[in-house]
């Protein structure tokens, strides 16, 4: 092949490829979107379309999952364009394909930039060959491979045919750190602009020929059925189509959405209830009563050894810390309500769904209708939030089971009310925890004790990120409410880092120490732990004086299994009781940091959710109803509560990469709880603060 | 069924809805225009606002047939108008998450701007209040602002 050194490559206005030689533009040699990699595209128009797992709830993993590979295979951002991923391998993780527990990234690290380089490394052998020259004397430039001595170069799009021919190598080379192009850069997301006026479609936005509208009703009380329904009073309402009715729901199929909700409401439905109805006021005694009994879980190992072992020490010690704390049930609450959109026929069911979790959505939906899962043609739609909510499919399961009822497709929409009181709550829980300490003060031996509704919580409950902290046991039972409990952004960290990081706290007090030098104590060798909570502690003022009123306190994170070290601190006044959050720093090591200012994003998101539950929100359930059905009961934080954020981003190169979407969320509880006792002297130790003697 | 005539960015409507539907609603299923978002039903959240006759309305709680011959301006119609450099600030500031609930904060911005072209941060906190945004972006909201104010200076 005849190659000029002149040859280059431009796009159209109409978009079409066009290759020149000097003046004489040829058409493009394939006409087709051409296939080099399961995660790597590149269509006719130009476009490198890269394949993302990540389900988007604006944690802007899809950009940089999309970062991570591009790096490697050496494109043009401007030429990127994001597809989600079916629900198929290779895009699973160990058979699921799930967006949730912090993993979009440290878990495709290594799987996105062997795609990059794996293509990369096939494309210089396909330009190589054409070269005529050995591949090690070639290298890429954003799209093209380029044969270094001459300086001649070929596009990516016009050598992807032929690089698709050649085998993969098993282990091509990786882009060294300092080379990297888009890894360590703040790009903007992709999406941003629908984001801001009105084109971005969620799942409620989906718009088909012939749709229905409908919402569900169900059973108020957690665990009940449906008994009977008299159907009449919806369906004398013009518009009207349907009453579904479901083991445990009523469902009303309408034109309209409003005409739907209207005609939902006009339904007075019998429900068969449950035998077990609990109720939160009895809740404490029941969960201080099931330590150590029922459904137990512990750690490490030989935690009933060390448990012995420790609590003959705690009795017989001088010097001693127990405490118990609190947390109550959190709603999810993301802005776009539970919904989806199904349309079932003979030989498929059609599903539109704002879903963390698309391959339990589709088993799900298969399941609800005893159909082949490979009959369940999942479109995942963008997400108005999710927060762990979206890991549950009972939305998905109610569209496709009305949708079954009807000849057309229909969007099953629950109003905000059925959303609160039909959540998967984060669990309500109590951990007590017992330290003896050392005449120097240090601990010498740590136990907790746990009890959770519906759960059990022990991520987090090692002393994790403490070194130095002697013999450590602890102890989770589960506590049967039945109350639907699913995961909340932070997951079973939030409750063990608040408890741990409070307790610690109270420690240092005891001991007669300063918490943040006695903390620095106890991380001993830890040198990532020490790093971040220097840098937060110097930022927030530590030691510096401080007008009356005004409180600062500090919180570690354990959550080893995400990979990041964490530091919260808070600065507070509290006046008459009135908490105000003046400030919050983080300081966040994930180890290598893809795209920093959407690792800040994540913090400044994670520091307000982390605020705003352990300020305000809570969920109270009588007799097995939950009491709060929408914002004006539940309580988020808003704007005028908002405090200055500031985010010290660290990075430990040698590291794994960690995770940052949930590890931001759990230490802002404590470090709050922490500030308002060095303000007031008053140790709350049981979330929310408003309903713990304090207001907001 | 009644029939209602309104405009709505700059376009005349006439729709055939029960009276007492909310004009989120309309502004959804009947014109298609989904940016305008549903989020509680009750006025306490924000998704759902927009502008009528120039003044910040949450679209779930007024019924239509309160704004027949009204000027409605939803986020679709934002972009023709003086407010489109308070969107150009959302994207330098990287505000949305989700997004879910920034067709609503806009909205509500676009209108403090009105009021106040160089807002203080205690006039954007009293503007905003209102809107919640549960992915927390609040304090990139209030850059935005700043950035977009300090634009039209």
């Amino acid at each position: 092949m005849d190659l000029d050194r002149r040859r280059f490559i431009t796009w159209s206005a109409g978009g079409a490829l066009l290759l020149g030689f000097g003046d004489v533009a040829l058409a493009a040699p394939f006409a087709h979107a051409a296939e080099l990699s399961p995660w790597i595209r590149m269509d006719p128009d130009g476009s490198v379309v890269l394949i993302s797992t990540v389900s988007d709830m604006g944690q802007g993993a899809r950009t940089g999952q999309a970062q991570v590979l591009a790096d490697e295979l050496d494109v043009p951002w401007e030429k990127v364009r994001i597809e989600m991923a079916p629900d198929a391998e290779p895009f699973r993780l160990e058979g699921r394909m799930v967006t949730g527990g912090s993993q979009s990234i440290r878990l495709h690290w290594n799987v996105l930039r062997k795609a990059g380089a794996t293509a990369r490394a096939q494309l210089i052998a396909a330009g190589s060959e054409l070269f005529g020259v050995a591949a090690h004397e070639c290298d890429t430039e954003l799209g093209f491979v380029c044969h270094t001595a001459s300086g001649r170069k070929l596009a990516y799009h016009d050598l992807f045919i032929q690089a698709a021919a050649i085998t993969p190598p098993a282990d091509p080379p990786l882009k060294p750190a300092d080379k990297r192009r888009y890894v360590g850069k703040s790009l903007p997301v992709v999406g941003t602009a629908d984001r801001v006026n009105g084109r971005a479609r969620y799942g409620i936005d989906v718009k088909l020929d012939g749709m229905l509208h409908a919402t569900i009703r169900q059973c108020p009380t957690f665990g009940g059925t449906l008994a009977s329904v008299d159907e009449a009073p919806a369906m004398a309402i013009p518009g009207v189509k349907k009453v579904v009715k479901l083991p445990n729901a009523v469902a009303v199929v309408a034109d309209r959405t409003w005409t739907a909700f209207k005609a939902s409401k006009a339904l007075d439905p019998q429900w068969t209830l449950p035998q077990r109805r609990s109720s939160s006021i009895q809740m404490a005694d029941q969960l201080k009563a099931a330590y150590d009994t029922g459904d137990v879980r512990s750690i490490p190992e030989d935690a009933a050894q060390k448990k012995a072992q420790l609590r003959k020490h705690f009795a017989a010690a001088a010097r001693k810390v127990e405490a118990t704390y609190e947390v109550p049930y959190l709603s999810h609450s993301p802005l776009e309500p539970m919904n989806a959109t199904a349309h079932v026929t003979a030989d498929k069911i059609e599903l539109w769904a704002p879903t963390q979790f698309p391959t339990a959505c589709r088993n799900a939906v298969a399941k609800a209708l005893g159909r082949p899962v490979d009959q369940v043609d999942l479109h995942v739609t963008l997400m108005g939030g999710g927060f762990g909510r979206r890991l549950e499919s009972d939305f998905a399961e109610f569209a496709a089971l009305v949708a079954r009822e009807v000849d057309a497709p229909v969007q099953v929409l629950w109003t905000r009310e059925e959303d609160m009181t039909h959540d998967h709550y984060r669990p309500r829980a109590m951990l007590t925890y017992r330290v003896d300490l050392e005449p120097d003060g240090s601990i010498g031996g740590y136990e907790m004790i746990g009890a959770a509704t519906d759960d059990q919580v022990l991520g987090g409950a090692d002393p994790a990120p403490y070194r130095k902290l002697g013999v450590w046991a602890a102890t989770q039972s589960n506590v049967a409410m039945g109350v639907p409990a699913g995961a909340w952004r932070s997951v079973d960290e939030y409750t063990t880092t608040f408890a741990r990081e409070s307790f610690i706290d109270e420690c240092a007090h005891a001991a007669g120490q300063d918490p943040l030098e006695y903390r620095r104590k106890l991380l001993g060798d830890n040198a990532r732990g020490l790093k971040v909570l220097s840098a937060a502690a110097e930022r927030i003022g530590w030691g510096s004086p401080k007008p009356p009123g005004v409180g600062r306190g500090v919180a570690m994170l354990a959550g080893a299994d995400w990979g990041t070290v964490v530091a919260n601190a808070v600065e507070v006044v509290v006046v008459d009781g009135k908490i105000k959050v003046n400030r919050v720093v983080v300081a966040i090591d994930p180890g290598t940091i893809v795209n920093p200012q959407q690792v800040s994003a994540q913090v400044e998101g994670g520091v307000i959710l982390g605020l705003s539950s352990a300020l305000g929100e809570e969920v109270t359930v009588t007799d097995g109803k939950a009491d709060q059905s929408n914002f004006n009961q539940y309580k988020l934080l808003r704007m005028r509560q908002a405090p200055v954020i500031e985010v010290i981003l660290l990075e430990t190169p040698d590291a794994p990469v960690g995770g940052v979407g949930e590890p931001p969320v759990p230490g802002n509880a404590p470090a709050l709880v922490n500030a308002v006792f060095d303000a007031t002297g008053k140790r709350a130790r049981s979330l929310p603060l408003a309903s713990a003697g304090f207001t907001i | 069924m009644t029939s209602f005539t309104f405009t709505v960015n700059d376009t005349p409507h006439t729709v055939d809805v029960d009276p007492d539907t909310p004009l989120l609603w309309v502004i959804r299923d009947e014109l298609k225009l989904t940016g305008t978002k549903y989020g509680c039903g009750i006025g306490q959240c924000g998704a759902c606002t927009v502008h009528i006759d120039g003044a910040t309305t949450r679209s779930c709680s007024v019924p239509v047939s309160s704004v027949a011959g009204s000027k409605v301006t939803t986020i679709e119609g934002l972009e023709k108008t003086a407010a489109h450099k308070l969107q150009e600030a959302w994207i330098a500031e990287q505000v949305p998450q989700c997004g879910y609930c920034q067709s609503g904060q806009l909205m509500s911005a676009a209108l403090l701007l009105d009021k106040h072209p160089q807002p203080t941060d205690a006039q954007i906190d009293q503007a905003m209040n209102g809107n919640l945004c549960r992915c927390g972006t609040y304090g990139r909201i209030k850059k935005a602002i700043h950035r977009a104010a300090g634009a039209s200076a």
